[in-house]
């Protein structure tokens, strides 16, 4: 015991943190759609259903 | 495993997806500015509902998949798992947005080729809530933000369905 916790499971750094927040992926995935929309509407259309299934992280 | 877990919920996602593009034949002959609009006030309606400014019953499978899918078989439970998650029939749904997406693939006239990727799309949308949660190095700690943000997510996600149906909607119906 010398008071540090095991490889894994210290707290993660601030970058870290930020760029896996539970919104991070929202904005990801909205910005994404949004600019491939004109282009790539299948896509887009992926990506919108993507967002409708991450929006159900609270259930299991 | 969880690629396993993936591949289950991508098989659901399509398979529901595959399901509604069939029953969207039906709706072909509503005029195509009609149905687009539809999409949108319903989307903007389910925004709603997740907001807490409107209330309205909407269809569910109000119950948790059983643990016991998981202890029978380890991989074909985790398939079994993901598959009835994927399908977004067989478990709760806490969030509208799924309900507009339904009712988008339904109404849209998309091809089979759009109605798949957007079953595949929400299976992968559903598989990247383990993903950032492994990616985060601290679960638990995941999870409190997740908690915490919830409301806000759940909003923001049918918001954006909401827009981006509005966008591509309109390039499909027609």
């Amino acid at each position: 015991m010398n008071g540090s916790p095991p490889p894994g499971t210290g707290v993660p750094s601030t970058p870290r943190r930020l760029l896996t927040g539970p919104l991070v992926p929202v904005l990801a995935m909205a910005s994404a759609a949004a600019a491939l929309a004109p282009f790539l509407p299948v896509l887009s259309w992926a990506i919108t259903g993507g967002l409708g299934g991450y929006a159900l992280s609270g259930s299991v | 495993m969880l690629g396993v877990f993936t591949t289950g919920l991508l098989i659901g996602g399509m398979l529901s997806a595959t399901v509604l593009w069939l029953f969207s034949g039906l709706l072909q002959p509503l005029p195509p500015g009609w149905r687009h609009g539809v999409i949108v006030v319903f989307a903007l309606a389910c925004l709603a509902r997740d907001a807490g400014v409107a209330r309205f019953w909407m269809p569910q499978n109000a119950r948790q998949i059983p643990q016991e899918v998981l202890q029978r078989h380890l991989v074909r439970g985790t398939l079994q798992f993901g598959f009835e998650l994927g399908t977004g029939v067989r478990t709760y749904v806490s969030s509208s947005a799924a309900y507009a997406l339904a009712v988008a693939v339904l109404l849209s006239g998309a091809g089979i080729g759009t109605a798949l990727a957007v079953g595949c799309g929400f299976g992968l949308g559903r598989a990247a809530t383990p993903v950032a949660r492994r990616l985060s190095g601290d679960p638990a700690g995941w999870d409190r933000r997740l908690g915490a943000r919830l409301r806000l997510l759940t909003c923001a996600c049918c918001g954006a369905v909401a827009v981006l149906l509005a966008i591509t909607g309109s390039r499909v119906v027609g």
